[in-house]
């Protein structure tokens, strides 16, 4: 993937995540550092796989970036939950979501050599969704941990 | 106990309209701090809260009704200002009631047709992202837009967040089926997907995230993960009929 993929890809993310931000009525404020935060998220994940790294330690790795970009940025350098809501989703394994869930309706209602190419494409695609959900999870986690160390007590933002 | 009210009254703001639980518990503490109250051990759970206070003689118990779990972030964020306000005695307790009025009216910060707007940008920019070609970008814009429009309606009329989400997730996936039958795009996944993401209930799923690993929230991180799981649920049962009516 090219730098100028990158970069449209992670503006792309950056619109997004500021979209599901007014959905879930962040305040005005936050809008700018959701949409950073977006954008980090996505440009740091196709920017580490660039460089030959795994699709989970480049997600995992960017989650931890949004959350350290969030506090970095944000009044009061604290963690805003909504930011992270709005900024994770474009690192979510949301088509693998689509085909398991296609896949386990195949299953059910086949037979033979099709039953076992569904069953394998089930299994493929909920582990990827397991892997980058957790990648997620431990990015996340990896992210509060440094900034609660940074913060203490305080690492929260008020939305 | 009336300190434990009044701290109540605030902290239930933060948590009714999807504040985290952790804000929640300062923003109870933040309001105590001011009434120079100690307080007292709080249970969170998603449809009540429960503190208990052990004083010389006996303890006592406060439960207080949770309700409905809404978003009105600008509403959750002005209670937690609040609390910090009156920890740092620039509102005196006799002058918190008109305050928690004051921030119980505060509306939404986006009008409803600013919301639809982002619905159908959300659903665009989602459906681009997967993959999806500039045909599939407009059949998603155009599915999301329409379904949050529905689901504004819907929500007017005090319809519940499932059924809700099951509804406007069926509007939205059929009408981005329905552009995939009349043969607009090839893109079925990206599209049928996208065309639900602006319903996809972020703020359940980070917050449970959040309280889960807080350690100090454990259950009702459980009670908020379990809840954003039934939603996805409620919306892959949508794309999955949807797709069904494609094929």
């Amino acid at each position: 993937m090219d730098l100028l993929t990158i970069l449209l890809q992670g503006l792309l993310a950056g619109f997004f995540s500021c979209a599901l931000g007014i959905i879930l009525t962040a305040p005005p404020g936050y809008l700018v550092p959701v949409f950073l935060c977006g954008f980090t998220g996505r440009f740091v994940r196709d920017g580490l796989m660039s460089f030959d790294l795994s699709l989970n330690w480049s997600t995992m790795l960017a989650a931890a970036a949004i959350v350290l970009v969030a506090a970095a940025i944000l009044r009061r350098h604290a963690v805003s939950p909504v930011t992270l809501a709005s900024a994770i989703l474009p690192l979510a394994a949301s088509a693998s979501m689509f085909d398991a869930i296609l896949a386990l309706m195949r299953v059910s209602g086949s037979t033979g050599e099709a039953l076992q190419s569904a069953s394998v494409s089930l299994i493929f695609n909920a582990s990827k969704l397991f892997m980058t959900s957790l990648a997620i999870a431990l990015g996340l986690a990896a992210g509060m941990l440094i900034v609660r160390m940074i913060r203490g007590e305080n690492a929260w933002g008020s939305v | 106990m009336e300190a434990i009210e009044r701290a109540l009254d605030v902290a239930l703001i933060v948590m009714e309209n999807g504040g985290s639980t952790a804000n929640a518990e300062r923003t109870f503490r933040n309001v105590l701090k001011g009434d120079k109250h100690e307080g007292g051990a709080v249970g969170w759970r998603l449809d009540l809260v429960t503190v208990s206070v052990t004083g010389p003689d006996q303890t006592s118990t406060v439960v207080r009704a949770i309700g409905p779990v809404g978003v009105n972030l600008v509403r959750a964020s002005a209670a937690v200002v609040l609390g910090e306000r009156v920890a740092r005695g620039e509102i005196r307790p006799a002058a918190l009631p008109a305050e928690i009025e004051r921030v119980k009216a505060l509306p939404l910060p986006y009008k409803r047709g600013a919301i639809m707007v982002a619905s159908a940008f959300t659903a665009a920019f989602i459906c681009r992202l997967l993959g999806g070609d500039m045909a599939a970008v407009g059949i998603a814009f155009a599915a999301g837009g329409l379904g949050a429009f529905f689901r504004s309606v819907l929500r007017a009329m005090g319809l519940p967040q499932a059924p809700l989400t099951i509804v406007c997730g069926l509007v939205s996936a059929s009408l981005a089926g329905l552009g995939l039958r009349l043969g607009l795009s090839s893109a079925v996944g990206p599209t049928l997907v996208a065309s639900v993401f602006y319903m996809v209930p972020g703020i359940s799923l980070i917050n449970g995230f959040l309280d889960m690993v807080s350690y100090r929230h454990l259950l009702i991180g459980l009670e908020r993960i379990a809840s954003a799981a039934f939603l996805f649920l409620a919306l892959a049962v949508a794309v999955a009929f949807a797709y069904s009516f494609v094929i």
